[in-house]
């Protein structure tokens, strides 16, 4: 593996500094990205950038990079699901994301989205899978059937298997939205009657970028598009495959109900006094302790403060966890983890500089973000250069 | 909350109040002896654990530890003078503290005891840990990193290269590590 990427190590730039000599320049474009300004877009990109724990340089080189005018194409496939999570992605309004996705990528066929309709959708399929061989990206949506030879989704004739694994035998990255793509999902709980499995086990050998949820963050999703675009490898994953920079910690760390766990306050039933009150949830099925994810730290739908489950007084289900979601009770006591130590601070015996320092991400993206080492799964390239200079791309296959 | 204090002059235990410090430390660990009864049935209690409190001074207008417990480890702030009423409608509302190693969010947190204090998550959890040596010391380390600021050599990579007026074209290519 390489070393420690060098986008790690760049200056924790506040956007504040960033506005007098850089915004200027994109306020004299004329055109807006997505219903942003490219001054709004350019601020959007750099709180992407300090969401994943990079510098403020990152954010400039992933508005370059989305406004340089090669939008990769995007194929994106359905499979076992209930679009959820094409509808969370397309009801953020901070920025408008549907405009954004649509301005960033090329979106050259999405089941739900599609203009054309049959044949002639699929036509288009095979036209870009032949034009753009081994440029475009891969996004799966659902869980793939393998029972009985995955007769159980079929779209244009064919099994969900077969037309994942012909897309993506060409894709320059997958990215796999939802828990459904990440593992099976809801369609793999017991007795899973079809056989369902997540993308990674439907295309052994190949890199998927899991980004898991019922539905995801959204931003988790842009903001993964976004490395790609610019740095044309993955971001750092974990060992699920989830990039870090989402699902580094525990929703237990960031929950804004953690005072009342510290001091023993916990709802005892929904609807109780301590419900009523906010206190934790713990004892009614909260599986924070046991979850990953960054929901209590950028919430859902941008309307601020406690948009997320546990925010609005339920459990959390664990949604981003195989073996939680889907898998256990609501109402079931966490299990507790067995932890290593949380790397949103500073490293206790670590090697300094490995890790980026989390104070750009605490004060520009308001998370106790996650540190951002070498990508420890790479994506094939997607136009086959270097992101830049100092960081070549890892090729894994 | 300054950010320019060090180590030192932040935390410097012969300060007059040393006593009522002491007094305020010792009703935390009261307190959370008498909370710790409460939970001790449940999944996360760590039984090879203790309550324990480290290295607590003065910190500007406050009193700043770790504190350990066999469900959590937190940077816990208590406000001086105390604040006995707590704003329940606050609990868990976040605010920036400036410690020397730079900013860290502080969640609001209090009991009808304890009054107001700020908590800052270190570890929780507390499974990973199977002694209380080895919780003290990682809390120590910890909270000294914390209170240390940044060495000029560690940062060394994040500065190094950047002129103080960065080039604009530059700027915007992203080369502020041009001498890398």
């Amino acid at each position: 593996m390489e070393t420690p990427a060098a986008a790690v190590k760049q200056p924790a730039v506040k956007p504040k500094e960033l506005r007098a000599d850089v915004l200027r320049r994109f306020d004299d474009a004329d055109s807006g990205i997505g219903g942003m300004t490219r001054r709004e877009f350019l601020t959007f990109c750099t709180g992407v950038a300090a969401t994943m724990g990079l510098g403020s340089t990152a954010g400039v080189r992933m508005a370059e990079a989305a406004t340089a005018g090669v939008r990769p194409s995007v194929i994106w496939l359905h499979g076992q699901e209930c679009t959820g999570c094409t509808e969370s992605l397309l009801r953020s309004f901070h920025p408008t994301v549907e405009n954004l996705i649509l301005d960033l990528i090329s979106l050259e066929y999405h089941e739900t989205l599609n203009v054309g309709a049959g044949k002639q959708a699929l036509e288009h399929k095979h036209k870009i899978m032949q034009e753009k061989k081994g440029q475009y990206i891969l996004v799966t949506e659902g869980g793939i059937p393998t029972k009985d030879n995955g007769v159980y989704c079929k779209v244009g004739g064919k099994t969900q298997l077969e037309t994942v694994r012909e897309v993506a035998a060409d894709a320059a990255a997958i990215i796999a939205i939802g828990s459904c793509a990440s593992w099976g999902g809801i369609q793999s709980a017991s007795p899973n009657p079809t056989g369902a499995v997540g993308t990674f086990e439907a295309l052994p050998g190949k890199t998927v970028i899991n980004v898991p949820g019922c539905p995801p963050n959204p931003y988790n999703f842009i903001s993964t598009v976004l490395y790609l675009l610019t740095f044309k490898r993955a971001p750092e994953l974990d060992e699920k495959n989830r990039p870090r920079f989402a699902y580094g910690r525990l929703i237990h760390e960031n929950c804004e109900r953690r005072p009342h766990f510290d001091a023993g306050r916990f709802a005892l039933q929904f609807g109780d006094l301590g419900h009523r009150q906010g206190w934790c949830l713990y004892k009614i099925g909260c599986k924070g302790p046991e979850t990953h994810a960054n929901c209590p730290a950028i919430g859902f739908g941008d309307v601020g403060f406690g948009s997320w489950p546990v925010g609005t007084g339920h459990p959390c289900f664990g949604c981003t966890e195989k073996e939680t979601a889907f898998t256990k009770p609501i109402h079931s006591l966490a299990m507790v983890k067995t932890l290593t130590p949380p790397n949103a601070y500073p490293t206790v015996d670590g090697a300094k500089g490995a890790a980026v320092d989390p104070l750009a991400v605490a004060i520009v993206a308001g998370l106790v973000g996650a540190a951002v080492g070498a990508a420890a799964v790479a994506a094939r390239n997607m136009d086959g250069k270097p992101a830049s200079e100092d960081q070549p791309p890892v090729k894994t296959d | 909350m300054g950010i320019d204090h060090g180590m030192n002059s932040a935390r410097n235990f012969a300060s007059p109040d040393a006593t009522r410090m002491e007094q305020r430390v010792q009703a935390l660990v009261a307190r959370f002896h008498e909370i710790a009864a409460t939970v001790r049935d449940l999944p996360f209690y760590n039984e090879r654990l203790a309550i324990e409190t480290i290295d607590f001074g003065p910190f500007d207008d406050g009193i700043l530890g770790v504190l350990v417990t066999p469900w959590f480890m937190n940077l816990m702030l208590l406000p001086e003078p105390p604040e006995l009423a707590v704003d329940w409608n606050r609990i868990g509302q976040k605010r920036l503290v400036q410690l020397p190693r730079g900013p860290r969010h502080f969640r609001y947190g209090g009991d009808e005891v304890l009054g107001v204090y700020w908590l800052h998550s270190l570890h929780s959890p507390m499974s990973a840990f199977n002694d209380q040596a080895r919780v003290s010391q990682v809390a120590r380390t910890t909270l000294e990193t914390l209170m240390t600021p940044e060495p000029a050599g560690a940062s060394a990579v994040a500065t190094a290269g950047t002129p103080q007026r960065p080039d604009r074209r530059a700027f915007l290519r992203g080369r502020l590590l041009s001498t890398r």
